[in-house]
């Protein structure tokens, strides 16, 4: 990394339920000094919606689910020197990809989509449609993780990781000096 | 004399389930209407169909990181339905309790200014019988 | 004649009472299991919900343990198979002699595709893994009738024959009636013996081997055994004396000797010619072998695509027992019993791994067992059981007939005697050949008239692809062991089509039990789809060694422990074949990931085109 500007860092929820970017908040007081180490690009934390300029690190928390999900990854793969995963959903699909394994179903799809406004009990859908609306994306016909679409430079594991992993991870990779988790860092109940 | 148009604002900040906003202006620029759109679809509500019953406040828990114990405590309640408990402990019930002022704790008071709060998920947990508003 | 599943449970109805026959002709024996659903499988052609639970009631079992023996073996069906049921055999070496022509003229005249059962239950149409026949392909069995050396005319003919009904048996072997089982079985299918060695295919005497071995103790038996140096001919290579003596040793009631006649590496058909031709001489050792370990049980494991020599091998077996050479007094020695039992297999490739066999023979799943303890220990029933290749049998009663110095003598100095080598492939002479360990492929290959091969697969899909630079290395447990499979390739054969073949073969037949082979399989075999589809990056190549390398570390059985060897195998000595196919995204977006036919779903259930992806939308 160029050692005259600060680095560029740019984050994105895709499928994602925040809880990795809560995750990266839990680095507590850190949040600090990152902030005065990093810029913060395009992110939710700065609510920057495009990229305002190239990018040393993205930072991506959840899966592809649906076709925007896709699209914005390219774009942060075009955008970003080195893209980490952050969380199981970035790196494997996660809990939405539950919706892949519904067994004994020929259209897994579609049955999602009807149980959740359609049959529930409990709905009030006064249309008594699936939304839509030409503005929601399609969705994928099954949850892909990040890896699977674009090539993904690192991962760090958890649901959410801890804040400390986080922390860590991130100062060496911005450090250049990454080389992987120690074996006492994980512990998987 | 524009043409109509749709002005949209994406992603929306203080709402998980990632929001988006279309503005539809007419061919005089005047609003016509606008409309907030959930994009995120996740079917939650198909895929825990058949799940043990203590998975299930764990897996929704992943609905929103923001306000994981809300939809904890919802699914919990769900399951003290289902399986017919009308009186809590006194444990759980201080257990619950506990976990959920922590949680507002978090959202509104320990984290940095950027964080989306009040019009997250956690607004629909005092009202249990309310979907939430991501799926 | 078929069960209706809806129907309401009638413990009188005739089906109900069939089953429950067929289950007391078993002494309700649940370690009988296979035998009690092969045969609901043969008299209702499916084993349906109601059959699962007469089987549990009469065996006192769970339902649920029931099927999970229905669900596990291929021959065995949950849904009804017609009464004539086809597999056709969807080996490689069929593939390449012409599967597709075959298969197309069966749909043809039976009016169903591959994987279907016509609606008036008459044919079913399904492909199966190799049943032994490499030599002859294309193969198929029709029930547990072989019929080998297919054309699309002869495919034709014989389903043409099938519908005016015409039964397998007379298809196969027009005028069997007046065949012993023994002619009639060689008159199914070839031998194909293109080289008799001193040891196995040239003349025997009978029983030369056991009246020797009854002039000595036990001990000396196994001392001799040990002395040949013979090891084990279905693929591990194991020093069979030490086996022997293993299972001698442990203290138990009840010691039990079984031969292991699965053959199921892709490749291998040498035990099929010894079952045909030689079956007194495996039976001979088995016998040895018992006396040798103190047994006074044994048991023949076929593997359910050689039903059709089941009559011929209980007709070898009564002989020996009018003989006096099995049975009770053998030879006249009181005390010296030792009877043998044919048990079907019912096709399983896994069962040919011998915990696996064992779990097989014990009414369950064919899931292998964790070692140790090891079967000459604790193996059929918790007692110490031997389990032998047939050929090694074969091998041991000849070694006691001549000696251990005149076996010793042949082969290399860590692989001693002859082998059966089972050869196919694109080659002049298919067939099998008996020959002293030792020689180089080089030379085996000028023997079967395969000297024009690229590549030839040592030991099956679990052993070794061989490039042209590699032909002098020689056969032999140091240097290329195989069980005898020997598959000859020539230059226009495409060696990811193998290799795609062969993962295939193994996802389908996992046991399932090792998470790292149910599912590493199953991405070992998409990730060269992805190779073939030529979307593979350069680290696709570093993935399929990191993969694999975790599948043999952690598998529990010799399946996971070798599946990834087609792949290894040939990214060592076929590396171009694959980087010749990777290439880098430059903008590092998958080329793998393809999002038009992802959303296609979406786009069809909300009847609209995407905003994002498709650039003509408006």
């Amino acid at each position: 990394m160029n050692e005259t500007r600060k680095p560029r860092v740019a984050t994105v929820s895709l499928a994602g339920c925040f809880g990795c970017h809560m995750a990266i908040l839990d680095i507590d007081e850190r949040l600090v000094g990152l902030m005065q180490a990093v810029e913060f690009d395009r992110s939710p934390l700065t609510d920057l919606k495009t990229f305002t300029r190239r990018c040393d690190i993205g930072i991506i928390e959840g899966g592809c689910c649906n076709e925007e999900n896709v699209h914005v990854l390219q774009d942060f793969r075009r955008n970003c020197d080195v893209l980490i995963a952050l969380g199981q959903c970035a790196i494997m699909g996660g809990l939405p990809a539950m919706r892949n394994a519904i067994m004994q179903s020929d259209a897994p799809l579609r049955e999602c989509l009807e149980e959740a406004y359609i049959t529930g009990a409990y709905i009030r859908n006064t249309t008594h449609q699936i939304p839509n609306d030409p503005a929601l994306p399609l969705l994928l016909d099954r949850v892909y993780p990040c890896s699977e679409v674009v090539e993904i430079d690192y991962q760090i594991p958890g649901c959410a990781p801890g804040g400390d992993i986080i922390f860590e991870t991130l100062s060496s990779i911005l450090a250049g000096r990454f080389h992987g988790f120690s074996r006492d860092s994980f512990k998987f109940d | 004399m524009a043409e109509p148009r749709l002005i949209e604002i994406s992603p929306v900040t203080r709402v998980e389930g990632h929001g988006k906003v279309t503005i539809h202006l007419d061919a005089q620029n005047r609003v016509e209407e606008a409309r907030l759109h959930i994009v995120e679809f996740r079917g939650f509500e198909r895929f825990i169909r058949g799940r043990l019953l203590w998975e299930v406040p764990v897996i929704v828990q992943r609905l929103c990181g923001i306000c994981p114990v809300s939809h904890h405590l919802a699914a919990a309640k769900a399951m003290d339905m289902i399986c017919g408990v009308d009186v809590l402990p006194p444990t759980a019930e201080k257990m619950r309790r506990l976990m959920h002022y922590g949680q507002v704790m978090q959202s509104h008071g320990c984290t940095s200014s950027t964080s989306p709060r009040r019009t997250c998920c956690s607004a629909s947990a005092r009202r249990p019988s309310s979907a939430t508003s991501s799926r | 004649m078929d069960v209706d599943p809806s129907s309401e449970r009638n413990d009188s109805d005739e089906p109900t009472l069939r089953i429950a026959a067929i289950c007391a002709a078993y002494g309700n024996d649940r370690h009988r299991m296979l035998d009690i659903l092969r045969d609901v499988q043969e008299g209702f052609r499916w084993v349906s919900p109601r059959s699962l639970e007469t089987v549990a009631a009469c065996t006192g079992l769970s339902r649920v343990q029931v099927e999970g023996v229905a669900s596990f073996y291929s021959f065995l069906s949950l849904t009804p198979k017609g009464r004539i049921t086809i597999r056709l055999c969807d080996d490689i070496v069929d593939r390449f002699a012409g599967l597709a022509a075959v298969a197309a003229a069966f749909e043809a005249e039976l009016g169903i595709r591959m994987g279907e059962t016509s609606a008036d239950g008459s044919f079913s149409l399904d492909y199966t893994p190799c049943i032994g026949m490499c030599d002859q392909a294309p193969a198929a069995m029709i029930n547990d009738v072989v019929v080998t050396r297919l054309t699309p005319e002869r495919a034709a003919s014989i389903g043409s024959a099938l519908r005016a009904g015409r039964l397998p048996l007379e298809i196969a072997v027009p005028g069997h009636a007046g065949l012993s089982p023994a002619e009639r079985a060689a008159a199914m299918v070839e031998n194909n013996i293109r080289h008799a060695g001193p040891v196995l295919l040239g003349p025997v005497p009978s029983d030369a081997g056991l009246r020797q071995a009854l002039e000595l103790t036990p001990t000396a038996i196994i001392d001799a055994i040990e002395a040949s140096g013979l090891r084990g001919c279905g693929g591990a290579g194991f020093s069979t004396g030490r086996k022997w003596r293993a299972a001698a040793s442990e203290p138990a009631e009840r010691r039990f000797v079984f031969c292991n006649a699965d053959e199921g590496e892709p490749g291998t058909f040498k035990d099929r010619v010894l079952l045909t031709e030689r079956a007194d001489l495996m039976i001979e050792g088995m016998t040895i072998a018992a006396r040798a370990v103190g047994a006074r049980e044994g048991l023949i494991y076929l593997r359910g695509e050689y039903a059709y020599l089941r009559d011929h091998l209980e007709a070898v077996l009564e002989s020996r027992r009018a003989g006096g050479r099995l049975g009770r007094r053998i030879h006249g020695i009181e005390g010296f019993d030792f009877d043998v039992r044919l048990q079907l297999g019912a096709g399983a490739y896994v069962c040919g791994e011998e915990g696996a066999l064992i779990s097989s023979c014990e009414g369950l799943p064919g899931e292998p067992k964790t070692r140790p303890p090891y079967p000459v220990n604790r193996g059929y029933l918790g007692f110490p059981t031997l389990v032998n290749n047939v050929e090694t049998f074969c091998h041991a009663a000849r070694i006691l007939g001549r000696g251990a110095d005149w076996f010793r003598a042949m082969g290399t100095d860590r692989s001693h005697g002859t082998k059966l080598f089972s050869v196919s492939g694109d080659c002049l002479n298919p067939g099998v050949y008996e020959l002293a360990y030792g020689l180089t492929l080089a030379e085996l290959l000028t023997l079967v008239g395969g000297e024009d091969a690229a590549a030839v697969q040592v030991g099956g899909p679990s052993g070794t692809m061989v490039d042209r630079a590699n032909f002098h290395r020689r056969l032999s447990f140091d240097d290329l062991a195989t069980g005898g499979a020997i598959i000859v390739f020539s230059a226009r054969r495409n060696i990811l089509e193998i290799v795609d073949y062969y993962m295939s073969f193994f996802v389908h037949e996992s046991c399932g039990y090792c998470t790292p082979c149910r599912v590493g399989n199953v991405f070992l075999h998409k990730a060269i789809g992805k190779f073939r589809a030529g979307l593979a990056n350069p680290e696709d190549i570093d993935y399929l060694r990191d993969l694999s390398q975790t599948i043999i570390e952690t598998s529990r059985c010799g399946l996971g422990m070798t599946s990834p060897n087609p792949i290894l195998t040939t990214l060592q000595n076929f590396p171009l074949v694959y980087s010749a196919l990777v290439k880098s995204s430059p903008d590092r977006v998958r080329a793998s990931f393809d999002v038009q036919s992802a959303i296609e779903g979406a786009r069809r259930i909300a009847r609209r085109r995407s905003t994002i992806f498709d650039e003509d939308y408006t």
